[in-house]
């Protein structure tokens, strides 16, 4: 309920969203570095958790409620993990053989 | 007993129109999910008929079949295509409309807010909608049947690149799949609302004094099932756009490059026929979880009070059902190792495949640990619990087989797997919408159903369900492949006889239902008059109001839970039962608090 | 007590507490976002599967300014958006409804932008099953992906009027544009992946 939102006030709002500004921009700069495909989605994926995170946490107010935290996370984290078996199909269908080195 | 201070949700309807058919309440939405999956049922049923004759005599004509589709049926005979195209609808409406709407939406729209002690639930204008966008979808998909070439033949698991290549690869695969793809992507859209339903009624709608470990497990069952729901239809979803978009718009998310079908190179390129497979099963083998859940609750809850005792641990059972719901979307590939899959992830998935049969065998165990040395009462609706457990055994058996990559990649494409997944999820989550039809009848309908009618029902379902299915496992074993319209082959002509026998079976089996129509039909309008509201007596709220429940379920007093759902046999209780909402103290030490 | 009123506070005097006490209407957004974002991982996995199986995949971004302003509008927007959840808890009618117009209108500028960049691509030829840079397959989830965010948007910017219009006439409260609220956060933070995924990992540098 809105009335749950005690701690902090709109300062705290702009701190948390410049955070997030600064967190968007470090994904923008990771896209120019000269580095290998997989190295950048790894670092910009890992960016975009950490914001998806600050904006769970502080935008939508789950450091309210622990319960509904926990429900949250493990019902998307679950969904989410358990869609990643597709990938060794996609390395193969690619490069021919399971785990081809990818240059 | 609280008194007048309760929400009123919606008034009354008085016209025919709000009362009935677009209806806001919970109880009314239920039956027309039932009526639609009853509707349903028996089309499925029949297609499965004329499969089957065509099957042990594939010369056969059977009269009328042309008025039907007059080029897949010329001279009442099907053709291959056309044999495929039933099967594909067979498979589609069961699944569907059929296994997942009658247990899952059906009894737990009209059961679940019930049994939560709750008014409606919290959405009845999405509720209202999630009906009506299912069987929109319902009709679309039997609009197929009257488009030019007939419905798809791409099987109900619709692949790649068959499905997306369009109408170069056969009759039906144009437009049939065009309206199989809208009618499933609308029951995704029903039933996503359906399941938020579900989950908000169990988690926020319940009765003072109705804990979650309160909770019958029939809901518990519904609340699981909705939320398996929720992430598998919500990932369907775009799959069926996707390959809408292949059909309509020219893209090739699942068709590769240069294929060649049909002596046609196609224009798509890029796409990956895999792909469609994981976004298809990453729903599909939760939706077998969906039939088979809700069954495994209501026999349950059948089982409990029939026995006259609780669960060896009403706990344990829960949390099994819950280890189900995570593990059925870590198993899905098993569904894929004859798919040129990567054997690795035949490895990944094998693993969860057979952990999953450990809370299917202690789910099993506390079922037959409860039975025993239990003085069950034996009426209809306990005998379809039991055919339940039987079915489940006896199809999971064959699980364990199946679950080795080594022995599917043999087994996969022969009627080995048919005749497994037909026990074990089709006809036990039919026992179970059975088990529920007899045993929740009094409260819907204020009569009882013809109990003697109903064992002979019982009895000819089971044993021919068994004389069914247990021969297609000896016709997988001796390599007959499915999907075979005809069999011509040197091998297989030594098998017709089984066929022919099955196909007597199938048609004994499904004239049986019959029985059950007549029952049901009959009981509705004429049936005796339930002696009281609670005339198996049982525990749980849905016993405590009145028959049938009133619009807003619970008259002026909303009702008041003291105890866990099944207090039987209670020693120094005035009855034999204490029921949930009866204020009556319970002497016991292990009420859960 | 009406039903949105039961929906949204539950009814302590007839029923038990809400699991995690988040009454009905609330667990209902979350329950949708959840479902939401398995729509997008699907898409975006379904992308990703091909991508990576695809060997030479178009790489056709040169300039990253457009995203890059359409991403710091969307996260304003979100920032709007608890402006105006604030004000409302505060009791301030008319400075709640300014801030949540305010967001209605970043949002739409956002889609404008995207429609923008839309249609300078199908000018250079970019359609869902054709581009002039290699697999067609590109085209497809380029506008796949970014048209479901974009159908989320315009989703989003309705409903940001409309429960803003209808919270000024008084039919709903400070809640309701909580709850709304929630689904422009999440709207934002898909965002989040889709940039990286879609966007930055195909410039052209």
């Amino acid at each position: 309920m809105a009335t749950d939102i005690k701690n902090g006030g709109a300062g705290k709002d702009v701190g948390v969203y410049i955070v997030l500004l600064i967190l968007a921009a470090i994904q923008f700069v990771i896209g120019y570095q000269g580095i290998s495909d997989s190295q950048k989605l790894l670092w910009m994926l890992i960016v975009a958790i950490i914001e998806a995170a600050v904006a769970l946490l502080f935008f939508m107010h789950l450091t309210d409620n622990k319960g509904l935290r926990w429900f949250v996370l493990v019902f998307v984290v679950a969904v989410l993990v358990f869609m990643q078996y597709g990938w060794t199909d996609s390395f193969r269908a690619g490069h021919g053989v399971p785990w081809a080195q990818v240059e | 007993m609280h008194d007048m201070s309760h929400a009123v949700h919606h008034g009354e309807p008085t016209s025919f129109i709000r009362k009935h058919v677009f209806s806001l309440d919970h109880k009314v939405i239920g039956k027309q999910y039932y009526g639609m999956a009853l509707i349903a049922v028996f089309i499925a049923m029949v297609l499965s008929w004329i499969m089957r004759l065509h099957l042990g005599w594939s010369n056969l004509a059977i009269p009328g079949l042309h008025l039907l589709s007059k080029n897949g049926a010329p001279g009442d005979v099907p053709t291959p295509e056309y044999y495929l195209q039933l099967m594909t609808m067979h498979g589609t409406i069961m699944v569907f409309f059929v296994l997942t709407t009658a247990p899952f939406t059906a009894f737990g729209n009209y059961f679940l807010p019930i049994q939560t002690g709750a008014e409606d639930m919290p959405f009845p204008h999405f509720n209202m909608m999630s009906f009506w966008v299912t069987f929109s979808g319902f009709i679309v998909l039997i609009s197929s049947f009257f488009v030019s070439d007939g419905p798809t033949l791409g099987g109900w698991t619709q692949y790649a690149p068959l499905s997306a290549a369009g109408a170069v690869t056969g009759p039906g695969q144009g437009w049939g799949v065009v309206l199989w793809a809208i009618s499933i992507g609308l029951f995704c859209v029903g039933q996503l609302f359906g399941s938020l339903n579900f989950i908000t009624t169990t988690l926020d709608m319940r009765c003072k004094g109705m804990s979650l470990m309160r909770l019958p497990l029939s809901a518990w069952a519904w609340f699981l099932t909705s939320v398996m729901g929720l992430g598998a239809f919500a990932v369907l979803m775009p799959a069926v756009i996707l390959l809408i978009l292949d059909h309509l718009a020219g893209t090739s998310f699942f068709v590769a490059s240069n294929l060649v079908i049909n002596d046609q190179v196609l224009p798509h390129s890029g796409g990956s026929t895999l792909l469609w497979q994981h976004l298809f099963w990453f729903f599909g083998h939760p939706e077998v979880y969906i039939a088979l859940v809700p069954g495994m609750g209501i026999t349950s809850h059948v089982l409990i009070t029939n026995m006259r005792r609780p669960m060896l641990s009403h706990r344990v059972l829960i949390y099994s059902m819950g280890a189900l719901v995570v593990l059925s979307y870590m198993v899905y590939g098993h569904h894929m190792f004859v798919a040129g899959m990567n054997p690795i992830s035949s490895l990944a998935f094998s693993f969860p495949t057979l952990i999953i049969t450990i809370p299917s065998t202690i789910i099993v165990l506390i079922w037959l640990g409860s039975l025993y040395g239990s003085k069950l009462r034996i009426n209809s609706a306990s005998l379809f619990a039991l055919g339940f457990i039987s079915m489940f055994i006896s199809g999971g058996v064959s699980g364990f087989f199946l679950a080795q990559p080594s022995i599917d990649i043999m087994l996969h494409a022969t009627y080995f797997v048919v005749g497994h997944f037909h026990l074990v999820m089709a006809v036990a989550a039919m026992f179970g919408i059975f088990a529920g039809t007899y045993f929740w009848f009094p409260k819907m309908f204020g009569r009882m159903m013809n109990e003697p009618l109903g064992k002979i029902h019982f009895w000819c379902s089971f044993v021919g369900a068994y004389c069914i299915f247990m021969p297609f496992h000896y016709l997988g074993i001796a390599g007959n492949i499915r999907r075979y319209q005809a069999m011509v082959d040197d091998y297989l002509v030594p098998l017709i006889p089984v066929h022919k026998f099955i196909t007597i079976a199938a048609l004994f089996t499904g004239a049986a239902q019959l029985i059950f129509l007549y029952n049901l039909i009959y009981s509705r309008f004429k049936g005796p008059k339930a002696p009281n509201d609670n005339p198996w007596e049982g525990t749980s709220l849905e016993w405590s109001t009145a028959t049938p429940p009133p619009h807003n379920n619970w008259g002026d007093k909303m009702p008041v839970v003291y105890h866990d759902p099944y207090q039987y046999s209670v020693e120094g209780a005035k009855q034999d039962f204490i029921m949930q909402a009866s204020p009556e103290p319970v002497h016991s030490a292990d009420e859960e608090k | 007590m009406s039903q949105a009123d039961v929906t949204m506070h539950g009814n302590a005097a007839v029923m038990a507490e809400p699991a995690f006490s988040v009454p009905a209407k609330k667990m209902a957004m979350w329950l949708f976002i959840i479902a939401d974002s398995a729509t997008f991982a699907g898409c975006l996995v379904a992308y990703g599967f091909d991508r990576n199986a695809t060997p030479n995949w178009p790489r056709p971004f040169e300039s990253i300014t457009n995203v890059a302003i359409m991403t710091a509008i969307l996260l304003t927007s979100s920032l709007t958006m608890l402006f105006a959840v604030r004000w409302a808890d505060k009791g301030d009618k008319g400075k709640a409804f300014r801030w949540m117009m305010i967001t209605a209108l970043l949002g739409a500028v956002f889609a404008v932008l995207h429609i923008r960049e839309w249609i300078e691509l199908i000018d250079k030829g970019v359609t869902l099953f054709h581009n002039p840079w290699g697999t067609s397959l590109f085209g497809s989830f380029f506008f796949g992906v970014t048209g479901l965010h974009l159908l989320h948007v315009t989703g989003g910017v309705i409903a940001l009027l409309a429960v803003g219009i209808r919270y000024r006439g008084g039919r709903y409260k400070a809640d309701d544009l909580e709850v709304t609220g929630l689904y422009w956060h999440f709207v934002d933070m898909v965002w989040m992946f889709v940039v990286p995924l879609i966007y930055l990992l195909n410039l052209s540098h």
